[in-house]
């Protein structure tokens, strides 16, 4: 595992510097080459990242809620659909250290085989797309660890039951290319990798997954959201979970409506995952929209500018 | 000087990285058929891990699920089985959540279980 870590570093590394050659490539910030903004308004689609980053010196203050089953066994009037149960909380904050760097830290609820979840983030942007097509995309990559805090189950066959520390880490590395199409359209495509570090008996410590989504703006202010991810589980994993627990899983699939007011970005979501980070809604995934087991949820986001907007006028 | 500290921090993470897979669960050990489990010995179960921080305590929200004493828990069993067997004892089970509470053993889980499929004893 050392020599895997070893290689991941090197790899941030090399990204990093070919990053730079890549800037100087597609120097966006030549006269003539525009960059095209708001490819969406948020630094997050649905559940996942975008492309989209926090200014210099922005703070973004964030909650992130996702309610219970809103149809099913467990939804319905009696819950009204789902409003009486939250089934993860999130709130972070996040900055911009750069117009291409931001940072943040968060605390979740959590909603899977960890909870009491401690969060940080890094994302770069080291391509964005220009309206000449010098550069056809925007490019980020995204990383977090998250620590559970939660205390240790007594069972030791549980996801949960921790030996030490290092148990209740999990990690996130994602890749996300996206482009505008015209006024109206933007696509991305995010490639992902999450590890968790101890998993249940026949769970998966190490799962890639890819993701798709995009937003159909319908007015200014107002735009339509979709996400999906596909993780690639292995059979026998699956398998494994269906015959021993009767547990099925199934691929994050969201919705959303995003809604810009002035200072604000107002996401109201539906999504069949229960969890709000990616360590846990792309591998722990129980829940199926055909059973009514989706859930309403909603995304604020509110920036603030520290140190005054004098970066902002460069 | 912040790229070296964050270069570190990265390590340090990575450093903490490894793979590790629980044991295969075996089962929760309960032979329901001579087990003698009553209502005393599961409302104590109830009162350690679902009402002895804020939760289900009859009055608050959730208003529907009040384990505030035995013949409440009882009563909300008996209109709710499904719900609560999915819930609590099931393969999906999804109680307690978070506020500190550790997951329920599969042990505890058997033992509540063999309770409810006896009929709810008191004795």
């Amino acid at each position: 595992m050392k020599y895997i870590s070893t290689i991941l570093l090197c790899c941030v590394f090399s990204v990093y510097a070919h990053a730079q050659s890549l800037d100087k490539l597609f120097d966006s910030t030549a006269i003539g080459h525009t960059k095209v903004r708001d490819t969406y308004k948020s630094t997050r689609i649905v559940q996942g990242q975008s492309t989209e980053m926090l200014r210099k010196h922005e703070l973004d203050f964030r909650v992130t809620h996702r309610f219970g089953d809103a149809g099913g066994e467990f939804g319905g009037t009696k819950t009204f659909f789902g409003t009486d149960n939250s089934t993860d909380i999130r709130i972070a904050f996040e900055y911009g250290i750069s117009d291409n760097l931001m940072v943040g830290i968060s605390r979740s609820k959590g909603s899977g085989d960890l909870q009491q979840l401690y969060e940080g983030l890094v994302k770069y942007r080291f391509l964005q797309q220009t309206t000449d097509n010098h550069v056809p995309v925007s490019l980020a990559v995204f990383g977090n660890a998250v620590i559970s805090g939660m205390p240790s189950a007594t069972d030791k066959t549980s996801a949960a039951y921790f030996e030490d520390g290092a148990d209740r880490l999990m990690y996130v590395a994602q890749a996300l290319i996206s482009r505008k199409f015209g006024d109206r359209l933007s696509l991305t495509l995010a490639p992902t990798y999450v590890h968790r570090n101890h998993v249940a008996y026949m769970d998966m410590n190490n799962m890639f997954a890819l993701g798709g989504a995009g937003r159909l703006k319908l007015s200014k202010r107002i735009g339509i959201l979709a996400e999906y991810y596909y993780p690639f589980r292995s059979q026998e994993s699956k398998d494994y979970f269906k015959s021993a627990k009767g547990i099925s899983f199934y691929n994050p699939l969201g919705l959303g409506l995003e809604i810009e007011t002035g200072g604000h970005v107002f996401s109201i979501t539906f999504t069949n995952s229960t969890a709000i980070q990616e360590s846990q809604f792309i591998p722990e995934t129980t829940t199926s929209w055909l059973q009514g087991q989706f859930r309403w949820g909603f995304n604020i986001s509110r920036r603030f500018t520290l140190f005054g907007k004098k970066d902002w006028k460069k | 000087m912040t790229r070296i500290k964050l270069f570190f921090m990265a390590c340090l993470l990575l450093a903490a990285c490894k793979n590790e897979q629980a044991p295969a669960p075996v089962s929760g050990g309960v032979d329901c058929d001579a087990a003698h489990i009553t209502t005393a010995t599961v409302f104590a179960i109830i009162q350690a891990n679902c009402t002895s921080r804020g939760c289900h305590p009859g009055g608050n929200a959730p208003a529907l699920a009040d384990f505030s004493t035995e013949a409440k828990l009882k009563t909300f069993i008996n209109a709710n089985r499904t719900v609560f067997e999915a819930r609590v004892t099931g393969p999906q089970a999804d109680m307690p959540q978070s506020m500190s509470f550790p997951a329920l053993s599969q042990g505890i889980k058997d033992s509540i279980a063999c309770w409810i499929a006896k009929g709810l004893p008191d004795q």
